[in-house]
């Protein structure tokens, strides 16, 4: 198994990276046009709150305020994993080239974990907005406006990463240096 | 760092030149550019080593310390 080069396993890996990051860029402009779609399939929204799939209508809630903070929950939320997404490919890239302790990855590293926290807490005030609006989900599904711990302890793994890939820089600087 | 390297003064009078040296030495004339240029953050003992048996030299004749010197100072790791 190679381990630098294009048939390397961070390289193929890089390579899904960026078919799926294209797919959640798609996701974003269509999630951002819905309200205007004229296509009755691209009317419903699906989304997962805390505990399953709930279907939301913009039919059943046209000229409601609720169908606005649904939709911006959904845009943020998918916006926010393009962005992950996008971070990921940049971290992968110099792996694929043997340079797995990049200048930029402790950054890139540090901005992941901002954005993977900043979303778990909007997405909380945007369940919390949906509850004071009175929107009530199916039997069976509730809309929780709990801080996502989990989201949050991600994030504080990311900057113990960043900070790992920082010394490892600075380590990797040390040894080409080093005569 | 105040440590300052004077590998060109000692191969000047040595009359070697900087490929030659490297090739003596065993390490490549990138390396050893760092090292001429004072841009090394550290050297091995093993070249340290190599580089006076082939100079007939002691490591005080390359390495001197120039407390006036400032320039980079990086702490360790």
């Amino acid at each position: 198994m190679n381990l630098i080069g294009p048939k390397s396993i961070a390289s193929k890996t890089h390579l899904v990276l960026k078919v799926v990051f294209i797919l959640a860029i798609v996701r974003v402009l269509l999630m951002s046009i819905a309200p205007v779609l004229p296509y009755r399939s691209l009317q419903h929204l699906s989304f997962d709150i805390q505990s399953g799939p709930l279907l939301v209508s913009f039919d059943l809630l046209r000229g409601t305020e609720a169908k606005w903070w649904i939709w911006a929950m959904e845009l943020v939320s998918r916006t926010y994993q393009a962005v992950v997404l996008y971070l990921l490919m940049r971290i992968l890239a110099p792996v694929g080239l043997g340079e797995p302790f990049d200048l930029k990855t402790p950054s890139r590293l540090r901005i992941m974990g901002c954005v993977v926290i900043f979303g778990s807490v909007l997405r909380t005030f945007f369940c919390a907005q949906l509850l004071k609006l009175g929107l009530r989900p199916e039997p069976g599904v509730w809309i929780s406006w709990a801080i996502d711990f989990d989201a949050i302890l991600m994030g504080i793994v990311l900057f113990v990463l960043a900070e790992v890939f920082r010394r490892g820089y600075a380590l990797k600087t040390d040894n080409e240096l080093t005569v | 760092m105040a440590i300052r390297i004077h590998l060109d003064r000692v191969m000047l009078e040595r009359g070697i030149s900087l490929t030659e040296l490297a090739g003596r030495v065993g390490i490549t004339l990138a390396n050893l550019s760092i090292l001429k240029s004072n841009k090394a953050r550290a050297i091995r003992f093993s070249t340290l080593d190599a580089l006076c048996r082939e100079l007939n030299c002691s490591p005080g004749d390359i390495l001197k310390y120039d407390s006036s010197g400032g320039g980079r100072s990086e702490s360790p790791l």
